[in-house]
């Protein structure tokens, strides 16, 4: 009986668009822990500090770092050096009244890196299509430089139900992972003030049946004060529980060190959908610029 | 005085509870060891631990079950648990077990069940008729017994209900009353088969101290539980009226 489950502490996604030129530095913490039963203990725990910076260029350009900086680590070796998880450039785009649009390139989550092209279709108020597609390869500081070459295509695609009543948002994605299965995950969040939890259904080929819950809880402060550069602490605890905890089985990558399933892909105020339509998590005040 | 002042903190902390309704070990809404109909406020959330007596987890024969060298011991679980909507609970609970490994010299508690609550509720309570709730602790077994792998898929506390609670508020008080049925189709838990239930009682002057009887279909539990400081749940029971189980847990309403 292994179980392997994994939590994090990222940082905030899905902000609105703020002044070009900005600077966000943030700093949160990566969880997680594994339950292997031959080793005699309940948990081995892993806990990276994740300092991270995003400089918002302006026209929804945006560059993105996050590094790992390992304080606890019962996981081994492999994982006990500071290395860059994350290094990634973005633009996001709508044309049109109803296509939402972000290009990704550079050094992705989950040890991948490349191309990345994230897509949303807004039928209506309720319903919309999203499709990402990925070209990567692996690409790992952990123990040097490992890296092989950029030729795995990714693709997963599928329907995205929003009820405003409810507050309840249901995805169905399906499609090739990051380790060449194919399968399909369901999810279904229901949204709370500033907390989302969810659980969800996953099949691969590989893998199998899976099942599991996450959590996404927003972070104080909820109100801040805009700066050319900002200091914050990571905006969002995220935790997801997989029952089987297959590695190798419908994974996929982030392409931003704060991204999660509550605020999605985008900003908040492009073509806003969904969640987006939320009261926000995080009030930015500007500041008065003849205050000393 | 020292006697008047401990009374006074008393009467502050009573004075202090909000309701409160809760099957503590998994982190629902319910009893001691049997369910209710009864269901949290929507956006609910609970985090928190009980102290499992080793005559309230259920039997077993199996290597990985809450018997070691033929007896049964004394564990904890600890659970997440969330009412996502009016009608909806649902929870993910983990009970430490007990081994002894290959390479090792003492037992330890180095395994754990894992499982998955649901409760339904499709009929609030009425003036005239009860509320009724459907659902079940453990309700898939363990997963990896699908895939044949070292999992014991052996579904301790699997068992699915459904139940009818009914409040009565004679001069202030709030007497509940409790019949479900229960049943357990793996044998670990068969003994809480049938039909079970139990009484609450609130007090008028601590109406969310809550005192129960229950009957678990093969024992007969007594307990209170009440939330103090609106986050803090406590709850204290004695199986077969003599041996001590409980817990608490954080709760927050995530609106």
């Amino acid at each position: 009986m292994t179980m392997l489950a994994a939590m994090g502490i990222g940082s905030v996604c899905g902000h609105a668009q703020g002044r070009a030129g900005r600077v966000d530095v943030f700093m949160g913490a990566d969880l997680h822990y594994r339950d292997i039963w031959f080793n005699n203990r309940v948990y081995d725990v892993l806990v990276n500090l994740t300092p991270g910076v995003r400089w918002n260029m302006g026209n929804r350009w945006e560059v993105a770092a996050q590094a790992l900086v390992p304080v606890v680590n019962q996981y081994g070796d492999r994982y006990r050096k500071v290395r860059m998880n994350m290094a990634v450039v973005s633009k996001q785009a709508a044309i049109g009244g109803c296509w939402k649009t972000k290009v990704s390139g550079g050094l992705f989550g989950s040890e991948r890196y490349g191309l990345d092209w994230k897509n949303t279709f807004v039928i209506n108020g309720w319903l919309a299509f999203s499709a990402e597609i990925g070209l990567t390869g692996y690409c790992s500081m952990a123990d040097g430089w490992e890296a092989s070459t950029m030729k795995r295509l990714t693709v997963q695609a599928g329907p995205e139900v929003y009820l405003k009543r409810w507050n309840t948002q249901l995805t169905v994605r399906g499609g090739r992972y990051v380790y060449g299965d194919y399968g399909v995950v369901g999810e279904a969040f229901r949204h709370f003030r500033h907390v989302s939890v969810g659980v969800y259904a996953a099949y691969s080929d590989k893998g199998k049946e899976d099942a599991g819950f996450k959590v996404v809880m927003m972070l104080p402060p909820y109100r801040r004060t805009a700066r050319k550069v900002n200091v914050r602490p990571a905006s969002n605890f995220r935790l997801t529980y997989s029952v089987e905890a297959r590695e190798y089985a419908n994974r996929t990558y982030f392409t931003d060190p704060e991204e999660n399933e509550r605020t999605g892909w985008f900003d908040r105020d492009l073509l806003p959908w969904g969640t987006d339509t939320m009261s926000p998590d995080f009030v930015t005040e500007e500041r008065k610029e003849g205050r000393k | 005085m020292k006697t008047r002042n401990v009374l006074a903190a008393a009467a502050v902390v009573l004075a202090s509870v909000v309701p409160v309704r809760a099957q503590l070990y998994t982190g629902l809404s319910g009893l001691i060891h049997v369910p209710s109909a009864e269901m949290n406020p929507e956006g609910t959330a609970r985090i928190g631990g009980y102290f499992l007596n080793s005559r309230f987890t259920p039997d077993n024969s199996g290597p990985y079950g809450f018997t070691y060298e033929g007896r049964k011991y004394n564990t904890t679980d600890y659970y997440l648990s969330v009412a996502p909507f009016r009608w909806m609970e649902i929870g993910y609970t983990f009970t430490l077990q007990k081994s002894l490994l290959d390479g090792y010299e003492k037992p330890k508690y180095n395994q754990k069940d894992r499982y998955f609550s649901l409760k339904l509720n499709p009929l609030k309570e009425g003036r005239y008729y009860p509320a009724i709730a459907v659902g079940g602790n453990d309700i898939f077994g363990s997963p990896t017994r699908w895939h044949n792998e070292q999992g014991s898929g052996a579904g301790y506390f699997c068992n699915y209900y459904i139940v009818a609670t009914k409040h009565f508020r004679p001069w202030g008080h709030c007497i509940g009353v409790n019949v479900a049925y229960r049943y357990c189709p793996k044998v670990p838990f068969r003994k809480w088969e049938g039909v079970v239930g139990g009484v609450t009682y609130s007090p008028s002057f601590a109406r969310h101290l809550r005192a129960i009887v229950e009957y678990t279909g093969n024992e007969i539990n007594i307990g209170a539980d009440c939330l103090l400081w609106r986050h803090l749940f406590i709850q204290a029971a004695m199986v077969e009226g003599r041996y001590f189980t409980g817990g608490l847990c954080f709760q927050t309403n995530l609106f």
